[in-house]
Parts: structure tokens; sequence; C-alpha cells
């Protein structure tokens, strides 16, 4: 392959790291680079990524911190699988209930379920000394900002703020504020980071790591509101890979919930295996 | 040569289209297919069946005066009001969106469309008419086109957590504003050639005060990038400003459909000239 391509990560909640393991494969297949749009955690995995550090090193970092944290991190972990409970047994339905209310109790007393608190020690060891600048690779992190009410791509500053913004999905971790601005992770709104690509980012190679739909008849409220916003993201998604050259879709990923911490390994080892065969079938240009 | 009417959502604001309607009327306009989404599917269904913009006001005024329609938005207004009361209120709305599928029934809704259309089914009304809606067990748009009117229209205006989803055959359907609030393409696969579409604009506020005013403009933000798509596709776009009316109380219809009104005249030269244009 001769020509450098702009590559297009995202990917919701924790299955993000999967960017990890198909950046590995691009760079085992020697495949060029020019910048990287990255979106929710794919965006701290690009940065290690660019800065040319190990990334086994964040695949560390993360997998001990939710290990360290999986008492208060529990009930996340469940959350993300709230459709995919089809248990209707007292107990099922009673823990369902206290799940639900939790997170929506936590939404009406605060800005989100979690807090920074004890995010940022890991971010801060990781990123907190370096800047935009000093990637080896050009990274454009992708982020809605509220103040313009719009989605952003930010490629300058320091990348530690920045990096939290890009996971900080609403409802489940605060806003940040940078500079001016108060920033969200852009996931929340499509998945994948296609709605700020330039003629100059052509060809565009986008990974799609897939969610899968689950089209039950709800039980609840939050039910309800959680379809509706697969489907309005669905829709978005749809419009915007018509923006994309080559799409590489991880189908092996789907199986997995966002919540789904204890699959860190698994996760970036299947993304890292479909890439590659992926990259076999593919003649990129 | 068809000219198709599309009529958007966006709760009591929607009253605004009457307006509008008259505007197109008044100028000569022939609208020959119409369809909606919620608000937008309920005035849509309105001139459909009566072709009569003063049967259209004397029925809104009808469902002002003896049923009560406004909703409560739990999502808009969550931060609002004295703080005992938000407490007390929040923990009730905790307890019915982890047991409940909507804050409140359609009980109301079904009697205000019933006064607006009686027992007609679509396939009564003077021109084509159909009702946008959203199924989310399939997650996809859904053309309503046969049956009673006041149960696909309630289906199209059935805004998700505030209203039950409504069970038509094996789909589950809810407000269309979840992808198609303003349904150019679906009434461009329908026939329609030249569309003039009416968009009701609103100006979400992004100050929030928890998560889930947070999530709302976040919502809000989606589906202006989703109207603007569709709007893209559409011949005429008119865009209603109605950012400063509340979508979910209905009183003040009367200010609405004259905002539409006013607002459709204005273009009404411009609408002329690209109709003559694409010689309709």
């Amino acid at each position: 392959m001769s020509e450098p391509i702009t590559l297009v990560l995202g990917g919701t909640g924790i299955k993000g790291i999967a960017s990890i393991g198909a950046l590995q494969s691009f760079h085992n297949h020697d495949i060029k680079i020019k910048k990287i749009i990255a979106a929710g955690i794919s965006a701290p995995a690009s940065a290690q990524f660019a800065l040319g550090k190990n990334p086994d090193t964040l695949i560390d970092e993360f997998t001990r911190f939710f290990a360290e944290n999986y008492r208060s991190l529990w009930g996340l972990e469940q959350l993300s699988g709230l459709l995919q409970s089809p248990r209707r047994d007292v107990l099922g339905s009673f823990s369902y209930f206290l799940r639900e209310r939790t997170y929506c109790q936590a939404n009406f007393q605060n800005a989100s379920v979690l807090s920074w608190e004890k995010i940022d020690p890991q971010i801060t060891q990781l990123f907190g000394n370096y800047s935009f600048s000093d990637l080896k690779i050009p990274l454009a992190v992708s982020v809605i900002d509220l103040k313009q009410g719009r989605n952003i791509l930010v490629q300058q500053g320091k990348l530690n703020d920045c990096l939290k913004a890009s996971m900080a999905f609403p409802g489940i971790l605060p806003p940040v504020p940078v500079g001016e601005m108060e920033l969200v992770s852009s996931t929340i709104f499509c998945d994948l980071p296609l709605d700020n690509l330039t003629e100059n980012d052509a060809p565009v190679l986008t990974v799609d790591i897939p969610i899968p739909f689950v089209g039950i008849k709800p039980r609840t409220l939050l039910e309800v509101i959680s379809i509706v916003d697969d489907i309005s993201n669905r829709g978005i998604k749809e419009k915007l890979l018509a923006n994309t050259d080559y799409l590489f879709r991880l189908d092996g990923i789907e199986k997995f919930r966002w919540g789904d911490y204890h699959e860190i390994p698994e996760i970036v080892k299947q993304a890292r295996i479909e890439t590659d065969l992926l990259l076999e079938k593919t003649s990129l240009p | 040569m068809k000219i198709g009417l599309c009529l958007g959502g966006g709760g009591s604001r929607g009253y605004a289209h009457i307006g509008a309607i008259r505007a197109l009327t008044e100028a000569g306009i022939k609208i020959d297919i119409v369809n909606g989404t919620s608000i937008g599917a309920i005035m849509g269904g309105m001139y459909a069946l009566y072709l009569d913009i003063d049967t259209m006001t004397v029925l809104v005024k009808k469902v002002v005066e003896s049923v009560r329609v406004n909703h409560f938005n739990l999502f808009r207004h969550s931060s609002e009001g004295p703080a005992f009361l938000r407490s007390w209120l929040n923990e009730a709305v905790c307890d019915v969106a982890a047991l409940q599928k909507s804050i409140q029934s359609n009980k109301n809704t079904v009697k205000a469309l019933e006064l607006i259309f009686n027992r007609h089914r679509f396939e009564d009304t003077k021109i084509p008419f159909s009702a946008i809606a959203t199924d989310i067990i399939a997650g996809e748009t859904v053309i309503i086109k046969k049956g009673k009117l006041v149960d696909g229209v309630l289906a199209s205006a059935a805004i998700p957590a505030i209203f039950p989803p409504v069970i038509r055959g094996k789909r589950v359907l809810v407000d269309g504003y979840v992808l198609a609030n303003i349904p150019v393409p679906q009434l461009r696969s329908q026939g329609a050639d030249f569309i003039i579409s009416i968009g009701l604009l609103d100006l979400p506020s992004s100050a929030y005060q928890n998560g889930v005013d947070l999530l709302y403009y976040i919502e809000s933000l989606k589906q202006q990038r989703l109207e603007q798509w569709a709007i893209a596709q559409s011949d005429f776009h008119i865009n209603v400003d109605m950012s400063q009316f509340d979508s979910s109380h209905f009183e003040n219809y009367l200010t609405a459909i004259e905002k539409g009104y006013r607002t459709t005249q204005q273009v009404i030269p411009q609408l002329l000239a690209k109709l003559e244009q694409a010689h309709v």
C-alpha cells in the first residue's frame, strides 16, 4: 500500500478498547496512517499508539483500574446489559429495578452516575505531560462542545483533559471543561466520528465496532429511552458511513456489552484477528 | 406533477401548520399528498380529511377547551420548580422509570384524536395522507396509511417515555421523530414530485443542572442533525421559528397559527418562483 490513510476509530463504552487491536494489526501490516480521528475510549488508545508507546500498558492500566474498582462499577457493568437481561423472575426483576432506579436517581441529583475522582489519576499518569504536538501521528479527538451545541475535533493543546472528554459519556461521566468549551463524548451522537471529515482526509478507513440492536418489547421507561437512543444513533451512523472509503466491521466484537470490562484482553485480541483478516481481503490504494 | 406537503413534529408548536396551510391555499397552491410526524400527523390528517382550514381551527379550539392535552415533559423540566417539589417529583419519576413504560397514559390524547377524526379511516381522506411512526422492535420508520386515523396518528404522536408505545400487530410504535421528524424521504417514496416541508424551529438550551437535562439536550442535537438531512431532500423548506413556544402547552394555538401564517406568507413569492421553475 502506498497512499497513507485517515483512520476513523470509535465504539461505545469499553468496546472502544478494540481499537488497540485494530491499531496493532495496521502497524503489523505496515499500513501508513496520516491521521487518526478517534472518539470514546478509542481516543486514549490512539493517543497511546500515536505516542509510540506500547499499547499493552494501556490495556494493563484499564484492566487494573476496573479490577480495583469493581465494587463501585458493578452497577455500570450490569447497566450495560439492561436490554440483554431477559430474566423475569422475582430476584432478577428486583435487581433490575434497583439498577435502573440507581441510574435514574444519580442523573437527577448529579450530572452523571460516576465522577472523575477515581479516573483522573490514571489518565494523568498516562498522558499528563503530553500535548497533541508530541504525537508521532496526528490525532483528532472527536467530542461534543455543549456550548456550541455541535460535534467538533480537537487537535491541539494538552492531551489530558481532551482524552477525558472523549470518554465523558453523558449520564455516566460528567462533562469536562476545556478553556471556553464544555466537552462530552461524541459517541452518544454517533459511535463513529465521521461528522467532520474533509476532502483532505481521503482515503478514509473506518473501523466499526458494532453494537447489537436488541429489538425487544420494552418493559420500562428506561428501556424505551435506551432503544430509541440506539435507533437514532443508527440512523445518524448509516448516513455518515457514506463518507468513508473503506469500512472494516469487526463483527466478532458485537457480542460484547459496552460495560464488559472483564473482557478487555479478549476484545483487543478479537479485534486484532478480525482486522488481520479484513486487511488480507481488502485491496487498499 | 404531484405537490406534497410534509409537516414536521414539535408538540403544540405544530398549530403553526394550520396557519402555514392557510397561506399556501390562499396563494393557490394545491396540495396533492400530505404526510406528517407527531403533531404534523395530526394537522396533516385533519387537512387531508376536511380540506378546510376553518374546520381545522374549530376542531383545535374544541380539543383545547374540552380535553386536557398538556403533557409533562420531565426531560425538559427536570430541574425547574421549587427544590422540595423537584426532589419529590424526581423520586416518583425514578420509580416510574424503573417500573413502567411511560410517565403518563395516552387516554387524553385518544379523546382529543377521537374529537378530531371521529371514526374516519386513512382511506376516507380527500387527498392521500400518511402518518410516520417508529417501530422500536425493527428499529425503523413506519409509514402508516391504512386503518383508523385515530390509531395511526396516536402511534405517530406517542412521544417515547412520556406516552406508552402503541402496539400494532407485531410492531411496537412510538413517535416518528426518532428518525423522521420531518419525513421528506417518506413522502418522496409515496410519489410526491415537489415537496414543501414545514419545520418548527426550536433552539434547545445547553444549560443543564443534572444528567437528565444534559441527555435531553444531546437528544435534541441528534434530532437537529437528522432533520438537516431530511430538509436537504425537500424542494422548498419553510422554517417557522417556534423557539418561544413551549411544545408541551397547547393553549396558545391562535398565536401559533398566526406565526405559521405570517412566516409562510413571507416566503410565498420564492415558493411560487420555485414551482414555476419546476413546471408545476
